[in-house]
Parts: C-alpha cells; structure tokens; sequence
C-alpha cells in the first residue's frame, strides 16, 4: 500500500466528475467586479454563494481603511500573538468585539477556522466532555479532535436529545461543553436557542454558539441576541470573513479564564496573527453593520424573495428562509446539470457534496447578499427555473 | 450487567432494521460496507443503537470499530462503566 492509496476513492470521484464536464470544485474568479458580481470562465456572474451577507467587502470606508493600514504598518505581521505579532491594532479589535457583545473579554484568530480550533482544543483535554450538535462545521468537529476530549452527538436542532445525553452524562454534564451554532452553514436553520439554554440550565455545563453565520445577519450580534440567551451562553465564537467582509475568527466570554487561552492554545499561538489591513477593514466593517440596519433588512427582503422564488419551483429547501438557501437533490447528475445550467446563464452558487451535507444530500447552496439588487435575485431565480427545465427536457429525451 | 451475547443479540436486531438488501446482520458484518448504507446514514443508525442501549458512544472510539463484534465490545465497556 503506498502513501497514496487513500486517495484512491476520491481521485476515482474526482476522475467521474471531470468527465462530466462540470468542474465545480475548480472555480477561479478572474476578476472581481463588485460584492455580487464577477468574471468566471472569461464570462460575468452573479455571485450566489459567497456569504458576503452585508456585502461590505468593497465597501469604500472599509478599503480606504485597508490601505491606510498597509502604508502604515506594512503587509503582515510576520509572527505570532505570543511573539512580535501582537499590534495595538489587534488588542483595540479585542476591545471593539468585546464591548459589541457586551463581553468582558475577546481574542481574535488569524481565521475563523482557527477561532474554533483555537478554543476548543484549549477549553477541553482527555478528561472533559463535549456535547456537539450533529451539523456542526468541520471547524468545531476539528477542535474537538484536536483536543482529545470525549466527544457526543446529539441530533441536528434537537434540544430534547440534548437533553437525554446530558442526562447520561450524570456528574459529569456539569462540566461538558455544550456546542452549537447559531445559523447552519448548509441549510440556513438556526439552533432552537431557548430549549438548548433551557437544557443547559437543567443539567450545567457551559455553552458555546458559533455565530459565524449569523453575525449581523440575525439581529446585529447573532442568535444569541435576538433570543435573549446572553446569560446562558458562556463563549461566542465567530468569523470576520462573513458579514464584515475580511478574514479572522473570534471568542468572546465574561469568564475571566478566556485570557488563558493566549497561552494555551496552539492555533493561537504557532501562526502569524492577522495583517493590519485585515484588522482595520474589520474595524471599520463593525461600525458600519452597526450604523447600517439597513442592510440588514435589504438582505432579508433579498433572502425572502430568493427563497419564495426556489419555493415555487419545487425544489426541497431548508426549513426556513435565510440568507443560506440551499437545494437539496438526491441525484448526483441532476446537482451537477443544474449547477453546470445556472453557471452558463451567469449565476454562480456552491455545489456541495455528501459528506459535508446533511442528509447525504447533493446541495446547490446560495447566499444571499444585502448588495444583491432585487433585478439580481430574480435573475437567480430565473437562472433555476431555465436550468431545471432545461434537466427535465434532457432527461426526458 | 448485560452479557456480551445480550448486547450483541440486542445490537444486531437494531441493525438489521437498517440493513439494505438481504444483508443478514451477524458479529463480523462489516459496518459500512455490510450494511450498505454510507458514512452519513451509518452515523444516523448510531444515533438508534445509542437509543436503544440509553447510552451515548463517544466519538473518538469510532475509528476503531469496524464490525458488529467490535461495535458491540465499545457497548459492553460503555455499559460496564456506567453501572
């Protein structure tokens, strides 16, 4: 068996993909146009699966913020936290999303990958116990591997499995981290927040709630806000390269052994820190979802629409309008037709592939932006109706 | 305390309800392949064992158990540590 024999299985699936013409995992944006619109292929495209929820990454405070920082403070910082890589900038960014969720402390990450890497391969050991919603990213599922801590599913969205495991636990839940997400990355759902809280409160623990897709997009801090669950949530975690447009993750909590973590944690601690120009487009970014609430609402009206317009064609979505609205097919050369249809009528969305979906499903998954204009979602959506009619005409014949 | 037999009798009766095809379930049925099922309905079918025992498998013992036999023995020491 040789170093490469692993590979086997994916390279024969790599090998079927390439000869059906559609190369889905090897798209390269020429050029960007704007938030919502690029050069693909040497062809425009509407951007539908970037997560630029607020659509800020050309927003001209937060580029002009960008480049102030690079003629300042250089391109990198070239070294981690724990050596020369702590800015003043990096410490005034802990103070800005501390103080925005109303937190004690915060520590930034050179991404949001690593945020969760970062914290749950610090917060636990061998001798702890994390409690993981079943679809949750391969960021948390990582940290809790990298910990080395016992790990237990409980199912997708269900606070009353939850519970039961953490009844199982007996003493030992008083102590297990509880870890969830606030909107799900492949469907859009977010975690019934108050009946987790609820479960949390009845056995102990402590919880964490990824905010990473949620972040300004469900009230201007995430689930956690807008269910009112502040005191029961002991660590947020989230990323910078979503809602604000840059790179970097982040973990607040009003428990003071937060700051622990800078010395403990190896995703922290062995990379180079985020770049000036990131920290400060970041900053910028914050203020303006802040002032914005506008946007917010811009992308809901877009989400809405998207979603009502997928609805009537049929097609299985998730259970809820969000700004991730996802197709879900269980035919891998209807995923592929469709996806391979909308990208040749200018529209370009992800294409996931079981296992990373729920289900064992095959997902064309959009995001919806606030920059989108509404003559773009419905173009998004015209885009599904023609490639589907077009998959029903060939398949017929 | 359940017998190794129980448990495996017991084991193999919730498996075979998510058996595909005329797979007969039996202590060297391999997980996966046996089953015909994929890696993601296999981490659903889990979640039935779990129930039917009222006990959670931890992740981490996973990537040792490959057949019934060896699935059935993380279960005996799962049970075993709980009474």
């Amino acid at each position: 068996m040789s170093l490469f024999s692993k590979f086997e299985m994916l390279a024969n699936r790599r090998k079927a993909l390439d000869e059906t013409g559609a190369q889905p995992f090897n798209v390269v944006v020429e050029r960007m146009i704007s938030a919502t619109e690029a050069i693909v292929d040497g062809r425009q495209m509407i951007l539908a699966g970037t997560n630029n929820y607020l659509g800020l990454t050309f927003h001209p405070e937060c580029v002009e913020a960008a480049r102030d920082a690079v003629k300042a403070e250089g391109t990198g910082t070239t070294g981690s936290r724990m050596a020369n890589g702590t800015f003043a900038s990096h410490i005034a960014l802990e103070r800005d999303i501390a103080d925005f969720f109303g937190r004690r402390g915060a520590i930034v990450f050179s991404t949001g990958y690593l945020a969760n890497l970062g914290i749950l391969s610090a917060l636990t050991d061998r001798d702890d116990v994390i409690v993981i919603d079943g679809d949750c990213h391969a960021s948390i599922y990582d940290g809790c591997q990298m910990s080395g801590a016992e790990v237990i599913r409980f199912r997708h969205n269900d606070a009353d499995d939850l519970a039961k495991r953490l009844r199982r636990l007996g003493e030992r839940a008083a102590n297990a981290l509880i870890v969830t997400e606030g909107i799900y990355s492949m469907l859009g759902d977010r975690a019934p927040m108050a009946e987790i809280a609820a479960a949390k409160r009845e056995y102990g623990g402590y919880l964490l709630v990824d905010e990473a897709h949620s972040l300004g997009v469900l009230g201007e801090r995430g689930l956690v806000e807008v269910t009112d669950e502040h005191d029961s949530v002991d660590f947020i975690t989230g990323t910078f390269s979503k809602s604000l447009g840059a790179t970097g993750g982040f973990c607040v909590s009003d428990l003071p052994e937060l700051e622990l973590v800078r010395v403990s944690s190896r995703p922290y601690v062995f990379t180079a820190s985020m770049c000036p120009s990131v920290i400060a487009s970041t900053r910028v970014a914050l203020a303006v979802l802040q002032r914005s609430p506008e946007l917010r609402d811009q992308l809901w009206n877009n989400a809405n629409r998207l979603y009502d317009s997928l609805s009537e064609l049929g097609l299985s979505l998730g259970p809820e309008p969000s700004p991730v609205i996802a197709a879900m097919l269980s035919d891998v050369d209807e995923a592929l037709a469709l996806w391979s249809g909308l990208l040749a009528r200018g529209v370009y969305v992800n294409l996931v592939f079981p296992p990373a979906t729920p289900n064992g499903s095959y997902l064309l998954r959009c995001s919806v932006s606030a920059a989108h204009t509404t003559e773009q979602i419905d173009q998004i959506g015209a885009a599904f109706a023609d490639a589907q009619k077009d998959y029903a005409t060939s398949s017929a014949a | 305390m359940q017998s190794f037999d129980e448990i495996l009798q017991r084991l193999c009766s919730v498996l075979q309800e998510h058996a595909k095809g005329d797979v007969v379930v039996h202590s060297d049925t391999l997980l996966a392949s046996d089953l015909g099922i994929d890696s993601a309905q296999l981490m659903e079918v889990l979640l039935e064992v779990e129930d039917a025992f009222d006990i959670s498998i931890p992740l981490n013992v996973l990537p040792n158990v490959y057949t019934v036999n060896d699935l059935c023995s993380e279960l005996q020491k799962l049970l075993g540590a709980r009474e």
